[in-house]
């Protein structure tokens, strides 16, 4: 495959995913996991794809868009890493760290578009005032479009670009640079569930981390048994809290219901 | 079930439509200022077309509905269908229906909505499919990607679908009484102790963190440092740095400033030969 298409290719993983997230519903398609496996698929090497993006998933396991606001640009990062990892030999732990910095940069440049988007304000502006409702769905097709494709453009060059370098930098890196790549890569994790841990730790429930993290490592557990097994838990624990919740409204309500039938029974 | 009978064919349609376009809601290339409440212009259009035929009573409800807009997709289609039946009460009362009362109330269910559907669907649903996806991921399956699509988005297009209706049909009271009636909190704890179990099988999976060094034991062969930290307790170190992240985030530490220094220091632990 000539460096050109490489990069086309690349390029049009980038625009499907990434854009496409957005005009369906936020249904995913822009996380690593499917990015690198859509990557590797139009590069002809699935498998590295589907390998690179699982291991990025879990480092930008907290990196969620939130109003437009990230960390960083996880889609531009795995499709990098990706690419190089297939075309420049990149090992997975190199492709990694190479996504990083990536991510970062991408991310800070997003700002760029978000500026820009605000020139479509006087076309919405005046389909609003003029009562078109059926003309909006056009207008945001056109600037969705112009969106995605501006920035694939600065992907496209950066691959097609890149390759040469990155190739050139890999294959000189030192060997103590390269343990310090491998171990850095494996951290990162960490900081992608410290993101999740702070939406999710609260002090009556944080026990729960440590149920599936035992029953991990001890009982060697995977994802989808300790997933039914947290399921279950959890329908219990809701179930409970729910009488909880009912004796102490109707309490609260005065009427005591609850202890009153149970006097009843005991006189009869 | 009754939300879903009660409405009328026509209701119905309008209601389906609503909910197809919900989702390119927030797909506009406009700013964050416009964007989104144009997104929400354009997934409402249906109703718009069908209850205000009148293009200047359209453009008044347009234009007072411009202000910032955004709630977590999946669960903020219960907006757009609380919004179309507000579009019918204003067409059928226009003289003492006062137009900004639409966007005041769907400012209103902003945080609340948001704040269960970003627990719920972002820190459990996309957590529980993350993470049996990339179990699967990790051996090179195509199971992992195929797997964390289907986990996510058939509950995302199931609450979706039915948030439309409820939004329509219950109306303004609707998230009141969710929340007096103790459901929204016992869900979103429930739903968080599924999240974290998972957290703590992915802190075990994808974080590695091992000591290359080793001890010399006097007349004995040389003992490496990461035995007596598995036999205090498997994975000890990955544990650890995952909640020294934490409590830097919690320190208000901004995450892209936390990955290049957790980046920086896995980079020279590994050159220095401490971690391997």
């Amino acid at each position: 495959m000539s460096n050109l298409m490489i990069a086309l290719l690349a390029t049009l993983a980038y625009f499907i995913c990434y854009g496409g997230n957005w005009l369906f519903g936020q249904c995913m398609i822009e996380r690593p996991i499917i990015v690198g496996t859509v990557t590797g698929l139009f590069l002809g090497d699935l498998q590295t794809g589907i390998i690179i993006g699982g291991s990025l998933e879990a480092i930008y396991m907290g990196a969620i868009n939130i109003g437009g606001a990230t960390s960083a640009e996880p889609v531009s990062a795995t499709v990098m890493a990706t690419t190089f990892a297939i075309t420049a030999g990149l090992s997975l732990e190199e492709a990694i760290t190479l996504a990083v910095p990536v991510g970062l940069i991408f991310n800070s440049l997003g700002i760029v578009w978000r500026l820009i988007g605000n020139l479509w304000n006087p076309w919405y502006m005046k389909l609003c005032q003029t009562g078109d409702a059926s003309g909006v769905m056009k207008l945001q097709l056109v600037s969705w479009f112009v969106n995605y494709f501006t920035r694939s453009i600065l992907i496209f060059l950066c691959i097609y670009l890149g390759t040469g370098a990155v190739q050139a930098v890999v294959s000189n890196l030192p060997q103590p640079i390269l343990n310090g790549l491998n171990v850095a890569a494996g951290m990162l994790g960490a900081v992608g569930m410290a993101l999740l841990m702070r939406m999710l730790v609260n002090k009556e429930t944080v026990g729960w981390l440590f149920v599936g993290f035992v029953l991990a490592a001890y009982l060697k557990l995977p994802a989808l048994p300790i997933a039914i097994i947290g399921v279950v838990i959890a329908i219990a624990i809701g179930f409970a809290d729910k009488k909880v919740f009912d004796v102490k409204q109707s309490l609260a309500q005065g009427g005591g219901a609850v202890v009153k039938s149970e006097e009843e029974e005991f006189f009869q | 079930m009754s939300i879903f009978t009660n409405v009328s064919a026509e209701d119905k349609k309008m209601l389906d439509r609503i909910y197809w376009r919900s989702f390119m809601v927030f797909s506009g290339g406009a700013g964050a200022a416009y964007g989104p409440s144009v997104g929400f212009a354009n997934s409402t259009a249906p109703a718009l077309n069908r209850y205000l035929p009148d293009p200047e009573m359209r453009a008044e409800v347009m234009v007072s509905m411009m202000p910032y807009y955004n709630i977590t997709q999946n669960v903020g289609t219960f907006a757009m269908g609380l919004a179309a039946s507000m579009y019918r009460q204003f067409a059928e009362h226009h003289d003492e229906f006062d137009v900004s009362s639409i966007v005041a109330l769907r400012t209103s269910l902003m945080g609340p909505m948001s704040g269960i559907g970003d627990a719920i669907f972002w820190g459990i649903v996309r957590c529980v499919a993350a993470g049996i996806g990339i179990g699967f991921a990790a051996s090179g399956s195509i199971l992992g990607p195929l797997l964390f699509l289907l986990i996510y988005n058939i509950p995302g297009m199931i609450c979706r679908y039915y948030m439309t209706y409820l939004g329509f049909t219950m109306g303004e009271n609707f998230i009141t009484k969710a929340f007096e009636s103790g459901m929204v909190t016992i869900l979103t704890k429930c739903a968080g102790i599924i999240g974290l179990m998972m957290v703590g099988f992915m802190i075990y999976s994808n974080v590695n963190m091992n000591v290359a060094l080793t001890m010399t034991v006097p007349g004995a062969e040389p003992v490496a440092v990461q035995q007596y930290l598995d036999d205090l307790m498997i994975k000890v170190l990955p544990m650890g740095l995952s909640w020294t992240c934490y409590f830097a985030l919690k320190k208000n530490i901004n995450p892209t400033t936390l990955i290049m220094i957790v980046m920086g220091v896995g980079i020279v632990l590994g050159a220095l030969g401490i971690c391997g």
